[in-house]
C-alpha cells in the first residue's frame, strides 16, 4: 500500500474498471505539455492511471546522422533538443572526437565547458519560465523569458545565431575562436543572472511554493529502479553528476558543488535547478579566470574525412540530466550507427506515470514540468 | 531589450549567420559548398547562354528554403566567394522567390 505524502491516507491500486472515470488526454497539443501527450484516467478529481504517449516528435535523427560526415552531424546535433543545444554538441563533439583520437586544445576545451554552462543557465531559465506558465503564473513566464534574451545576446555574439550555435562545438575544437570582447560580455552576463536570481527568490513566498511543495514526491529507491537522472536524482538526495563521476573536458579542474534536496518533491526540484544556475555561473567564472592565451584556429570542415574503425559510448551531464551518443564506426567518413540517449525517456515514461498515479488533477502541470521533460530529446 | 522597430534596431553582430552573399566573381566553380551543405541546398548551375564567355563553369544556385543558415559553404569556400552576410530580413509571401540563382534577370 502506498501512503499519499500530502495526505497521509492509502492510495489503492488504481481500479481501471471503474465506471465513472474517464480519459483525459493531456497534450500532445496543449498549450502546458510540449510535444507530449500523457493519457489520464480520472475518477473526480483524482488521477488513478497515466499512459504516456511518445513519439510525436520523432524525426529519425539515428538514421539522419547515418548518412552525414561528422561536421554535418554537428551541425544536426544541435537539434536534437534545442533547449540545450551547445550541451548535445558537446555529446556527439566528444564521440566523433574520442572515436578519431583527436587531440583538442586546452583552449578549445575551456570554451567548450563555458559555453555548455552556459546552455544549461539558459535550459533552466526556459523551465522555469514554462513551470510558470503551467501553473498560471505569467508574470514568472515573462521575467525568465526577458532574462533568456541576454543569454541568447551572448550566443548571438560569439556564435553567430541566437538559438541555433549550427554546430560551433564540433569535433575538433570550436569551429572558431571565441571574438574580442567575449570575456566582458560573458562577465556582464553574470552579473544579470544574479539579478535574476534574486528576482526569483523573491518569487517564492507565493504560486510556485504553494503549487510545488509536498507534490510528485519521488522516493530515492523508486528514483534509481526507474532511472531517474540528473536533477531529478538529485532531488531524492544522491548526488549523482556525471561531471564529478567521470569528468570529461576540463571539468577535473574545476572546483564545484552538486547541490541536493533530501524531500524528492517539486518544490526540491526547483530549488535544485536554481542552485544549478548559481553553480554554473561559479564554473564560467572559473573557467574564464583560466582561459589559455594562445588562439585557436578555426576547425574547417573537410568533404570526406573518414574516421577510423571502432565504437565509443560518451556519457554527458547536460541540463537534464545523463545524456550519452554510441557511435559505431567501420572506416568510413559517415557513422555506421550512431544511437543517441536522452534522459528524458525514462523521465517521461516510468517516472511520470510512477509520480502521476494517485495525484490530483491540478497537481498535473507542477508534476509534469518539474521533471523538466523534453520530448525532442525522448522521440530523437 | 525590447526597442521600438523599427525607428530603433538592435545591432546585430559581425559574426552573424544570415542571407549569403555570393560574390560570382571571386567563385572558381570548385563545387565545394554544393557537396558540403548538409541539406543540399546549394546546386551548381550553369549561366544563361549569352554569359557563357565570361563565366564558363557552373555558379551556385542557393535555396534558402533549405538552407539552414551553418555556414559550412562560408568555412569551406577557398577563394572567400561565398559569405553569410547580416542580412535576416528574409520574410516572403513568394515560394518561388526563396531559390536564388547566381545570374538574376536583367
Amino acid at each position: 500500500m502506498r501512503v499519499s505524502r500530502a495526505t497521509g491516507t492509502e492510495i489503492g491500486e488504481p481500479d481501471h474498471r471503474a465506471s465513472h472515470a474517464f480519459d483525459l488526454y493531456f497534450g500532445p497539443v496543449h498549450a502546458g505539455s510540449g510535444n507530449f501527450g500523457v493519457k489520464l484516467k480520472i475518477e473526480g478529481e483524482r488521477v488513478v492511471g497515466a499512459r504516456s504517449d511518445p513519439g510525436y516528435l520523432h524525426r529519425g535523427f539515428e538514421k539522419l546522422m547515418e548518412y552525414r560526415t561528422p561536421m554535418q552531424n554537428a551541425i544536426l546535433s544541435d537539434r536534437l533538443c534545442i533547449l540545450e543545444s551547445l550541451n548535445w554538441n558537446l555529446v556527439h563533439a566528444e564521440a566523433v572526437d574520442r572515436l578519431c583520437g583527436t587531440e583538442i586544445p586546452e583552449r578549445a576545451q575551456y570554451i567548450r565547458v563555458i559555453l555548455a554552462e552556459l546552455s544549461r543557465i539558459q535550459s533552466h531559465i526556459i523551465w522555469y519560465g514554462v513551470l510558470s506558465k503551467a501553473l498560471g503564473f505569467d508574470t514568472g513566464f515573462k521575467v525568465a523569458f526577458g532574462y533568456r534574451d541576454y543569454v541568447l545576446d551572448v550566443f548571438e555574439f560569439i556564435t553567430g545565431g541566437r538559438v541555433y550555435p549550427a554546430g560551433y562545438l564540433c569535433p575538433g575544437g570550436v569551429r572558431h575562436d571565441i571574438p574580442e570582447g567575449t570575456k566582458k560580455r560573458i562577465e556582464d552576463l553574470l552579473a544579470t543572472m544574479e539579478t535574476m536570481l534574486r528576482e526569483f527568490a523573491g518569487y517564492d513566498s507565493r504560486t510556485i511554493t504553494a503549487r510545488c511543495r509536498g507534490v510528485g514526491v519521488l522516493e530515492l529507491d523508486d528514483a534509481l529502479r526507474l532511472g531517474a537522472t540528473g536533477p531529478v536524482l538529485r532531488a531524492c538526495g544522491m548526488a549523482a553528476d556525471v561531471r564529478r563521476d567521470a569528468p570529461y573536458e576540463v571539468y577535473d579542474d574545476l572546483d564545484f558543488e552538486i547541490p541536493t534536496c533530501e524531500e524528492g518533491d517539486a518544490f526540491a526540484r526547483s530549488i535544485i535547478r536554481r542552485r544549478e544556475i548559481e553553480e554554473s555561473m561559479n564554473i564560467i567564472r572559473q573557467a574564464l579566470g583560466r582561459l589559455p592565451a594562445e588562439p585557436l584556429p578555426p576547425v574547417l570542415p573537410k568533404i570526406a574525412d573518414k574516421m577510423p574503425e571502432g565504437e565509443v559510448y560518451v556519457r554527458n551531464e547536460i541540463s537534464r540530466g545523463e545524456a550519452a551518443i554510441y557511435m559505431r564506426s567501420t572506416g568510413e567518413s559517415r557513422p555506421y550507427r550512431c544511437k543517441i540517449r536522452g534522459p528524458d525517456l525514462l523521465h517521461m515514461i516510468p517516472v511520470l506515470e510512477h509520480l502521476l498515479v494517485g495525484a490530483e488533477l491540478a497537481d498535473v502541470p507542477a508534476i509534469y514540468w518539474s521533471l523538466n521533460v523534453c520530448p525532442a530529446d525522448m522521440d530523437r | 531589450m525590447t526597442v521600438a522597430f523599427p525607428q530603433e534596431a538592435i545591432p546585430i553582430p559581425d559574426g552573424y549567420r544570415g542571407e549569403h552573399a555570393y560574390d560570382i566573381d571571386q567563385c572558381t566553380g570548385c563545387t565545394l559548398c554544393a557537396r558540403i551543405c548538409p541539406n543540399r541546398a546549394i546546386e551548381m548551375v550553369e549561366a544563361p547562354e549569352d554569359r557563357w564567355e565570361a563565366y564558363p563553369k557552373k555558379y551556385a544556385q542557393i535555396d534558402i528554403g533549405k538552407c539552414c543558415f551553418c555556414g559550412l559553404c562560408q568555412d569551406i569556400c577557398p577563394s572567400g566567394a561565398m559569405t553569410l552576410s547580416q542580412n535576416v530580413f528574409l520574410s516572403t509571401n513568394d515560394r518561388l522567390s526563396v531559390v536564388r540563382p547566381p545570374f538574376a534577370e536583367v
